[in-house]
This record gives structure tokens, C-alpha cells and sequence, in this order.
């Protein structure tokens, strides 16, 4: 094993990664006024990528595996119920997780 | 007032903290399996910082994997952070010296905790500092765990991850409850199925994420019509 050619490794995950990160502001981080289009999307955007996000975090289940996501579907809308129920952020999360961890330990 | 700034901040990022160290731990034990030790865990979580990315990079230091491949292949896996950015340009440049940590340590875990706050205009710069400090800590903590001791953790913490899928859905809720258009959310549902079904489970994240700024693009005059009634 190369130590130094791996330690070139993490250091240019590392730049690579920093670049995504820092372009929209390298871009647009000077000016006095945000394009419009750019604001726009700034302020909407959030919206269309919480249901994109969402739809990552079961991506081994979709599309075709549903079955095999039942537990984390039943998990999800137990998630919904309590935070239409309480409205309580950390309630609705820990709720729904202990349910996820009992259905994988009891369904498997 | 300081004290509680960082109460605030750590009682927002709870769901990470289970997520992080979850999947902080399961990356030490990978890096450790590949021979690679605490200070390598450590040394990337700190300064790579990237989920999905550092689960890829152990096969690639394990193969010494050419240098242009690693850097395409990090490009590609977190392009979609270039769509992040772009909600918090005005709020983290007033921020200053933190400006460049807020920029360097925006996962995605992160800017969903930030996308959650109802207004992230008033809140403070060092409360929104502490979350993204706490969120890298518990993912390096958890790395360090992972490294150290984790074949023997007594417990199986298998599933404590679901929490950072449930704060997602949380989020969600709570956009549709305020939204004044719905079609943003549904702009996402259809992107994230249609690229689903396309490109299938492992390529859909960002065709999704440039299908939805399209949209909303398109679309424009439609949403501007609602939002601005609200």
C-alpha cells in the first residue's frame, strides 16, 4: 500500500469536494444583488429537493423493491401521524426510528 | 444568550447526531477493515467531509486508484451541492469569517436542518455556526468511534439511521403546512420519479435534482402568481 499516493487521494476528494460546495458562492457570492432567476430557484429549490432527498434516503427500496421497504414505509407514515398529531419535531423523528429499529428487528 | 445559542443548535441537530454517528462509526469500521487507522479516519472525516463520497474513496486508496479518476468521480458524486448553495448566498456571506466553514461543511444533512428553520434570517450566525459545527462533529466523532472500538459496540444500532430519513419527511411536512404553492414539492415528487424510473436507483439523484430547477424555471410564472398572493 502507498501511503503517499493515498493521502493524494483523500486531498483531492477533498478539493474536488470543496469545489461543488464553493462554486455557487464563487459565482455568485460577490455580486451586490442576486440574479433574479438565481434567487428564485434559491428560495423554491429547498422545496422540490426535500421530496428528491426523501426519495434518496429509500432509494434501495424504489422503484421496483417497495416490498422490501415495508418497514420503512409503515415507519414513514408513523412519522406523519405523530407530527401531524404533536407537531414536535424530535417526537416525530424519535418515534418513527424506534419503530423503524423494533419492525427491522421483529419483521426480519 | 451564548449558552443558549448552542442549545438551540445541538437540539436541531439531534437527528443528525443518531444519523452521523451511525454512519460515521460504519465508515471507520470499513476504512479499518482496509487497514487504514484512527488518524485516517479522522484526517478524511475532517477534511473531506462527504457522506456517500468517503464510503467510495476506501476501495479507491485500498486500489490505489488513479488520481484524475478520484477527481472526476468526487465531482460527479457531490455535484449536487451546487444546488445547495444557492438558498444560503446572501445569508452565509453576512457571516463573515464563518463564511468559508459554512460554505466547506454544507452537506446535505446540514442544509436540511438549515432549510428547516421557518426564517434563517433571524437566526443567529453563531447558532447556524454551531449546527454545522455540531453536524461535523458527531460524523467525525462517529468515524472515531467506528475506527477505534467498532467491532465491539455492545449494542446494535442498526436502523438509528432511519432518524435522518425521518427529519427529511419532518421537513417536508412542514414546507407543505407553509408553502403557498404546492408545486415546488410536487416539481420534486415528479423529478424524483421520473428519474427514478429512467435512470434507475443508483443515478436518479442528479438528473432529479436538474430536473426540478428546470421546472421551477419553467414554471415560474405559474408559482410567482401563487407565492405572490400569499
Amino acid at each position: 500500500m502507498n501511503l503517499a499516493h493515498c493521502v493524494w487521494i483523500v486531498l483531492c476528494a477533498a478539493l474536488a469536494t470543496m469545489l461543488t460546495r464553493a462554486l455557487p458562492f464563487a459565482v455568485f457570492g460577490r455580486r451586490e444583488q442576486l440574479p433574479p432567476y438565481i434567487a428564485y430557484l434559491g428560495k423554491l429549490l429547498p422545496s422540490s429537493i426535500v421530496v428528491i432527498l426523501l426519495a434518496y434516503c429509500l432509494k434501495s427500496y424504489l422503484p421496483y423493491r417497495l416490498a422490501e421497504g415495508v418497514e420503512a414505509f409503515l415507519a414513514l407514515a408513523f412519522v406523519f401521524a405523530l407530527h401531524h398529531w404533536k407537531r414536535n419535531m424530535l417526537f416525530s423523528i424519535g418515534g418513527g426510528t424506534v419503530l423503524y429499529m423494533v419492525f427491522i428487528r421483529i419483521m426480519a | 444568550m451564548r449558552g443558549r445559542e448552542w442549545k438551540q443548535a445541538f437540539i436541531k441537530t439531534i437527528p443528525i447526531l443518531c444519523g452521523y454517528l451511525f454512519l460515521g462509526t460504519a465508515f471507520g469500521i470499513l476504512l479499518q477493515q482496509a487497514g487504514f487507522g484512527v488518524l485516517w479516519a479522522i484526517g478524511i472525516s475532517a477534511i473531506v467531509y462527504a457522506g456517500s463520497l468517503q464510503f467510495v474513496l476506501v476501495p479507491f486508496m485500498s486500489a490505489a486508484a488513479p488520481l484524475v479518476s478520484v477527481f472526476i468521480t468526487s465531482l460527479f458524486i457531490n455535484s449536487r451541492h451546487l444546488f445547495y448553495g444557492l438558498s444560503f448566498i446572501e445569508r452565509f456571506r453576512r457571516m463573515k469569517r464563518r463564511y468559508p466553514y459554512m460554505v466547506f461543511s454544507l452537506t446535505d444533512e446540514t442544509y436540511s436542518v438549515l432549510c428547516a428553520q421557518p426564517d434563517v434570517e433571524a437566526v443567529s450566525d453563531r447558532e447556524l455556526f454551531c449546527i454545522a459545527l455540531f453536524d461535523q462533529l458527531y460524523w467525525i466523532i462517529g468515524s472515531l468511534i467506528g475506527s477505534l472500538i467498532g467491532q465491539y459496540l455492545p449494542f446494535d444500532f442498526t436502523g438509528v439511521d432511519f432518524a435522518m430519513t425521518a427529519l427529511f419527511a419532518v421537513i417536508l411536512y412542514e414546507q407543505l403546512a407553509s408553502a403557498a404553492s404546492k408545486l415546488p414539492a410536487l416539481i420534486g415528487l415528479f423529478s424524483a420519479a421520473a428519474c427514478l424510473f429512467l435512470f434507475g436507483s443508483e443515478q436518479f439523484l442528479l438528473p432529479a435534482l436538474v430536473s426540478a430547477a428546470v421546472l421551477l424555471c419553467l414554471l415560474r410564472p405559474w408559482i410567482e402568481k401563487k407565492e405572490g398572493k400569499a
